[in-house]
């Protein structure tokens, strides 16, 4: 069934219902948040977490293995459990992105990425345990190091 | 304890560090408090800057990135 959606940076848009993502925990500091859509735009390297419930909340993601190719970490049972996830294959790992004014400074979270089981349509934000990443990594060190950071 | 099943115990003291075993199901998550108010604010720094799809992509565009 396909419904329409508002959304303030997207407007209308059409939804279908199995597109929709269920976070059944929320997002930390958006709890309440718990059904989201992944938007995709074919000519930028983000996509958008748009919330199902309020117009102007949307994340906007990217994926952290293409601007940090060592990323790694590892996926507790549990999390595996909650997202009912079989197979990794079937997961996306994506990372928050914060975005000043300065579009240089943007910042990525390393430390709590988005993982969503494709399969099952199940999401949620793990924070990795035992970790030097951080929630605010430049997305674009080589600036930050000019900048002298 | 608290509740039935999460279980607190302290493990040592060692000058001024303290470390302390939580034993609980495998379905509650443990974080230290500071981690997950870290986590909230910068999700709720993350969609402040509302921040529109052509200010974004002529953003990318002038970065080639």
């Amino acid at each position: 069934m396909v419904k329409k959606l508002k959304t303030t940076r997207f407007g209308e848009i059409e939804l279908n219902e199995e597109e929709i993502i269920h976070f059944e925990k929320g997002i930390p500091g958006f709890e309440d948040e718990q059904k989201f859509m992944l938007i995709v735009q074919e000519d930028l390297p983000f996509l958008f977490l748009q919330s199902l419930r309020t117009s102007d909340l949307s994340f906007i993601l990217t994926d952290p293995f293409s601007f940090f190719q060592d990323y790694s970490f590892d996926l507790d049972d549990q999390s595996k459990e909650e997202l009912e996830i079989q197979d990794v294959a079937d997961i996306n790992v994506f990372g928050i992105l914060s975005i000043p004014e300065d579009f240089q400074q943007t910042t990525i979270n390393l430390l709590a990425p988005i993982i969503i089981n494709r399969q099952k349509k199940k999401g949620k934000q793990l924070i990795l345990h035992q970790t030097n990443y951080r929630t605010k990594t430049p997305l674009f060190p080589q600036k930050a190091k000019e900048r002298g950071e | 304890m608290i509740g039935n099943e999460i279980e607190i115990t302290l493990l040592s003291i060692d000058g001024d560090q303290v470390k302390i075993g939580i034993k609980a199901p495998k379905e509650v998550e443990i974080y230290r408090q500071e981690i997950y108010q870290a986590i909230q604010e910068e999700n709720k720094e993350a969609v402040k800057q509302a921040i529109s799809l052509d200010h974004l992509k002529n953003l990318v565009n002038k970065k080639n990135i």
